[in-house]
């Protein structure tokens, strides 16, 4: 396993009281292999993302976990070490607002050069530029354009490029594509795959679009209220989903097949007031008495399949 | 944010009690208004008027530091305040066709220290009319100085500077130099009252001991209602000392709180509405109009305030409104360029363009959406805005721009300037004007960053 | 008449060469001139669900928008038709153009900002009412309490203020306000993109029961090909500015015309894993043009997989090629 992360905890105060973002949550992702992350606004998918790539700040804390990367924890580098060896070397990063962080004042080329230099890259750094540039289907000449005459599609592929200056072997993509039109989610979803295939990238691939992570996922993890309701691999979920709540969701889904949707009554709780046992009890169709006091763990039900659910 | 809020709206006073900088000014404001309140109340009301004449203050000590700061030094000569009032004798008795009153009071102190005292004061007061009035001043060593007084009258004080005393201290210098001087200054008066005897008495060291002062004052009807008053004038005086006329700094600096605080409050509310008032709709209104306004807004702001206000308030006689309304009239702009863009972040809400779809008036949108998170604006900028409208009024009143007759911190310490207090040394005069201006912007500053700081996330309209 | 001739109703929107364009005046050189709209013919008939499917930039908002009046339309004329009625919403102004907000209204995409936070719930939706002249306290209230229980809101929220409301029930909300108006037309401008999966099926639904019950037109402005589908009687495709495809939703994704609508669709995601292996392949090239200057003739024609001379010259009007099922191609 590349990246492991084990009963991770992350808690944010708030005057509302704390709030429980991340509430013991289990995840590995494997080389050569795109790993998905579903849940909707507010199951800490993001925040899961940031606790990896440590940037969880004050008011928010990792409380308790471990996240292991190549069988080494993480959390107990010091800030200056993760940044040396780590972070953009070993972790890259891609968020849903990253086309937009290139300054406007600077060419691509003269952004990506400078990520290199900074991180003590040793070699021909135009060249290298160049290769990333075709790594991501961008014409290398782009490196002499500003942010500002590139479309929102192209902008992220050159970020993307970024992230991959050093040659990481992860990736975390958070929202990569809900910006940007289907045509080009199309592109930088094949993009990933090619990147997963052909370079060997690990990549964990967050978004609350289910429909886009079943094309392209070979695993997947299901998050609810800042615990995991069910993970398997994409084609154990979708075909036999286990999880009410998973199941709720994937009926909810539009397609072009579908005639009329169906929907999930209530809404995701209040992570600074959750209520006592299972998390989806209020909303559960199946809802049993056990629910409601005792929280269910992660089991195994069939093939790689696991669920929290008194279901089962 | 899925899932409701249930608490209700957190309350302003609630959110501020919990910083500690607000409840540290919000003590500090209670202790100021206090001390306004006991200002307007406990003062005579007569006290501006008898603030430039200097008649009235000739009882203290002038240009002293303040008692603790002599006190500090060992360099303490205490102001003696002695009643004559309790003593009086009478002796009456008749020398034919008129009679003759003749009341005696003998009173003694003791001056133990060996700084001379600045000045010495006598005063009657009594109903009727008096025909004479005599002091006889026993030294410790020995020998007195009778100073008489024709026809004095009731409540003048009579002081070393005044011509009987001269005349009386002239002959006992006579009497112990040998010299005849043609007049006497203040200080050859009190050497003589107070200096060792010899014919060194107006340049010798302080005679300590025991001081024996006879007053008899002389009339040819009952005098009524006698009292008298001797004051030995020391070297100190009070909290805050005294200016060159005796006038106590620390009085004038409370006499001048209400007036401060008035000014001060009255320019940041009118200056903070208007300009809130006239941003709001710069911003609300947008386009040309928006570009007018906001034209006026930064041609005023450009104009420099203080020469402004000095040419024009001598071109209109100054009172309090007036004086507010052109200070006013300069400081908006501030508010105005603040409102203005927070008019701006609403008006690209799309509540408010939800409203225009719905048919719902421009001033009912104005006032459901806008007003509200402007109130809480004004608020807090009202309250910032105190000191610097005490600033400013201070400043005008130190450059002589005030209305009349009441007493302001920037004219003591115009005086102060005038008299040259900073060279010679007169410190408390000067610093103690200064610092009250300053220590009375504190406790507005931190309450009003403490609700800025409450207020500023409630209007990203979120 | 041509393109979307309606499903057989009477048409209560007619847009008649409806053109929308920006002009921006620059300090050096001519004005730059935005076409958000170009040229756009749609008829909506009483009671049917359009659905208006575009991408950023193809100009659907701005259609949306002058649908109702929010937006003047630079040529063209948008016809409003109820009865006797036949105004062109396009140039009323003042008296008539309040009128008109008691037929046509709109729902916005972000239920966070489009109603006042800092309101009560109540106060929300009795401040348009008192808008429409009503003023009588207990009509008011009637009115609210119906179409809270028409949105399927409890009633005792009205007295909450609105940031105490999760995003649903603030949507919730929204199509409540549009309802007190009663009207006869309401554009729902991506009224459920900012919402989780788990709740836009429901938002849906009411949309769904609201045109079957009062016969209100709906002009459903999405990015989602799916979710026009579920919902629209008819889809409308846009690009840049240009009305490129309309039918019968089965028809349209089923047997899409245009290279476009075809991409759209192929590009939708859809519940498939045995797709992770492959490449996608799209047939269309490059993205929507960053420019202002759109290209001329065909607008699509620099994208398109089967181009042809004429394409990049000449504009074409919507063309029925099957029973109203139109699209704006030389293909065809």
């Amino acid at each position: 396993m590349i990246l492991s992360v084990r009963d991770l905890r992350v808690y944010f105060s708030s005057p509302r009281g704390q709030v429980k973002a991340l509430d013991g949550v289990d995840l590995d992702v494997d080389r050569r292999e795109i790993v998905g992350l579903a849940g909707e606004s507010g199951c800490g998918k993001s925040t899961l993302a940031l606790a990896i790539s440590r940037l969880i700040f004050p008011p928010g804390k990792i409380t308790g976990g471990k996240v292991s990367f190549d069988g080494r924890d993480v959390l107990s580098l010091s800030e200056e070490e993760f940044r040396r060896e780590y972070r953009w070397k070993k972790i890259a990063m891609v968020f849903q607002g990253s086309m937009n962080g290139f300054t406007p004042v600077f060419t691509i080329g003269y952004q990506i050069n400078e990520v290199l230099q900074i991180h003590g890259f040793e070699g021909d750094l135009q060249a290298r530029v160049s290769e990333l540039l075709r790594m991501v289907d961008l014409d290398p000449e782009i490196a002499i354009r500003y942010p500002h005459e590139l479309s929102g599609g192209q902008k992220q592929r050159a970020f993307i490029a970024m992230a991959l200056a050093l040659d990481p072997p992860f990736l975390i993509a958070d929202e990569p594509t809900t910006a940007l039109d289907v045509v080009t989610q199309v592109s930088i979803m094949n993009l990933l795959k090619r990147l997963r295939k052909e370079n060997g990238i690990a990549i964990l691939l967050i978004t609350h679009d289910l429909a886009l992570l079943s094309e392209v996922v070979d695993r997947m993890y299901i998050l609810y209220a800042g615990r995991m309701a069910e993970t398997g691999t994409a084609e154990e979920i979708f075909r036999e989903p286990m999880h009410p709540y998973t199941k709720g969701l994937i009926a909810s889904i539009p397609t072009l097949q579908s005639t009329k949707i169906a929907g999930i009554e209530g809404f995701m709780p209040d992570l600074a007031n959750l209520p006592p046992g299972c998390k989806f009890y209020p909303r559960c169709p199946y809802v049993m008495d056990v629910c409601k006091i005792n929280e269910p763990e992660l089991r195994n039900v069939k093939g790689d399949q696991r669920v929290a659910c008194w279901l089962y | 944010m899925t899932s409701p809020q249930k608490n209700k709206r957190p309350s302003v006073l609630r959110e501020l009690a919990k910083s500690k900088s607000g409840l540290v000014g919000v003590g500090l404001l209670i202790l100021i208004a206090g001390l306004a309140i006991y200002s307007i109340m406990g003062l005579p009301s007569s006290l501006p008027l008898s603030w430039n004449n200097g008649d009235a203050w000739v009882l203290n000590p002038i240009n002293v530091p303040p008692v603790w700061f002599a006190e500090l030094q060992s360099n303490y000569a205490p102001t003696l305040n002695i009643n004559l009032n309790s003593a009086w004798k009478l002796q009456a008795y008749s020398a034919g066709t008129y009679d003759i009153y003749v009341y005696s009071s003998s009173v003694n102190f003791t001056w133990n220290s060996n700084i001379y005292p600045q000045n010495v004061a006598f005063k009657a007061s009594f109903e009727g009319q008096a025909a004479s009035a005599s002091i006889t001043w026993m030294k410790p060593q020995g020998g007195s100085i009778v100073v008489s007084i024709t026809q004095p009258n009731s409540n003048q004080i009579y002081e070393a500077q005044n011509s009987y005393f001269i005349a009386g201290a002239q002959a006992y210098v006579t009497n112990q130099t040998g010299k005849y001087f043609a007049t006497l200054t203040k200080p050859q008066v009190i050497s003589t009252l107070f200096g060792r005897n010899g014919p060194n008495i107006l340049n010798s060291t302080v005679s300590e001991g025991k001081y024996s002062v006879l007053v008899q004052i002389v009339s040819n009807v009952p005098l009524k209602s006698l009292s008298g008053l001797l004051v030995v004038i020391g070297n100190a005086y009070g909290y805050m000392g005294t200016d060159y006329q005796g006038k106590p700094v620390d009085l004038g600096l409370l006499a001048g709180l209400p007036n401060a605080l008035e000014v001060g409050f009255l320019v940041a509310i009118v200056s903070v509405v208007v300009g809130i008032i006239f941003g709001g709709l710069s911003g609300y209104l947008g386009a040309r109009k928006d570009g007018v306004m906001q034209w006026v807004t930064l041609v005023v702001l450009a104009l420099p305030a203080l020469p402004f206000l000095v040419v024009m308030s001598y071109t209109v006689r100054l009172n309090l409104i007036i004086e507010v309304l052109l200070i006013a009239a300069l400081t908006w702009p501030f508010y105005a360029i603040i409102s203005r863009t927070v008019a701006l972040s609403i008006k690209s809400q799309t509540f408010v363009e939800a409203d225009k779809a719905m048919g719902i008036p421009s001033y009912r949108v104005f006032f459901s959406h806008f007003m509200p998170r402007l109130v809480p604006v004004t608020v807090a900028y009202t309250v910032l805005g105190i000191p610097g409208g005490i600033l400013l009024a201070e400043t005008l009143a130190f450059l002589g721009i005030a209305p009349a007759n009441i007493i302001t911190w920037g004219r003591i310490l115009n005086d102060a300037f005038t008299n040259q207090a900073a060279v010679l040394g007169f410190w408390w005069w000067v610093v103690f004007p200064g610092l009250m201006i300053v220590l009375s912007a504190v406790p507005f500053v931190l309450i009003g960053f403490a609700l800025e700081r409450v207020i500023a996330p409630r209007v990203a309209a979120k | 008449m041509p393109a979307g001739s309606t499903s057989g109703g009477e048409p209560v929107l007619r847009f008649e060469d409806v053109s929308v364009f920006f002009t921006k005046r620059r300090f050096l050189g001519p004005p730059s001139v935005i076409k958000a709209v170009d040229r756009v013919n749609l008829e909506i008939a009483q009671g049917e669900i359009v659905g208006l499917v575009g991408e950023s930039g193809s100009g659907k908002t701005t259609l949306g928008r002058t649908a109702i009046g929010l937006q003047r339309a630079t040529s063209g004329k948008v016809i409003f038709s109820d009865g006797e009625l036949n105004i062109d919403v396009s140039s009323a102004k003042g008296r008539v153009w309040k009128e008109l907000r008691k037929y046509l209204q709109i729902i916005f995409q972000d239920p966070f900002s489009s109603i006042d936070p800092n309101m009560r719930v109540f106060d929300a939706l009795r401040i348009p009412l008192q808008a429409q002249g009503v003023k009588d306290k207990k009509e008011i209230e009637s009115r609210i309490y119906t179409v809270f229980n028409e949105v399927g809101l409890p009633t005792d929220i009205l007295w909450n203020f609105v940031f105490q409301l999760s995003g649903g029930q603030r949507q919730r909300v929204s199509i409540a306000r549009v309802l007190l108006f009663n009207p006869s037309f309401i554009v729902a401008d991506e009224a459920v993109s900012m919402l989780d999966v788990s709740l836009k099926g429901d938002i849906l639904n009411i949309i769904k029961k609201i045109s079957k019950n009062f016969g209100v037109a709906f002009l459903f402005i999405t990015h989602e090909m799916a979710v026009a589908k579920v919902i629209s009687d008819r889809i409308a495709v846009m690009y840049l500015g240009n009305l490129v495809e309309i039918g019968p939703s089965n028809e349209v994704i089923s047997k899409p015309l245009h290279p476009y609508t075809q991409a759209l669709i192929q590009a939708s995601p859809t519940i498939d894993p045995s797709l992770r292996d492959t490449y996608k392949v799209m047939k269309i090239t490059g993205e929507i043009p960053l420019s202002r200057e759109h290209p001329p003739g065909c607008k699509f024609h620099p994208r398109c997989p089967y181009v042809m001379e004429t394409c990049r010259v000449n504009f074409l009007d919507m063309k029925e090629v099957e029973s109203g099922h139109f699209v704006s191609c030389w293909l065809y």
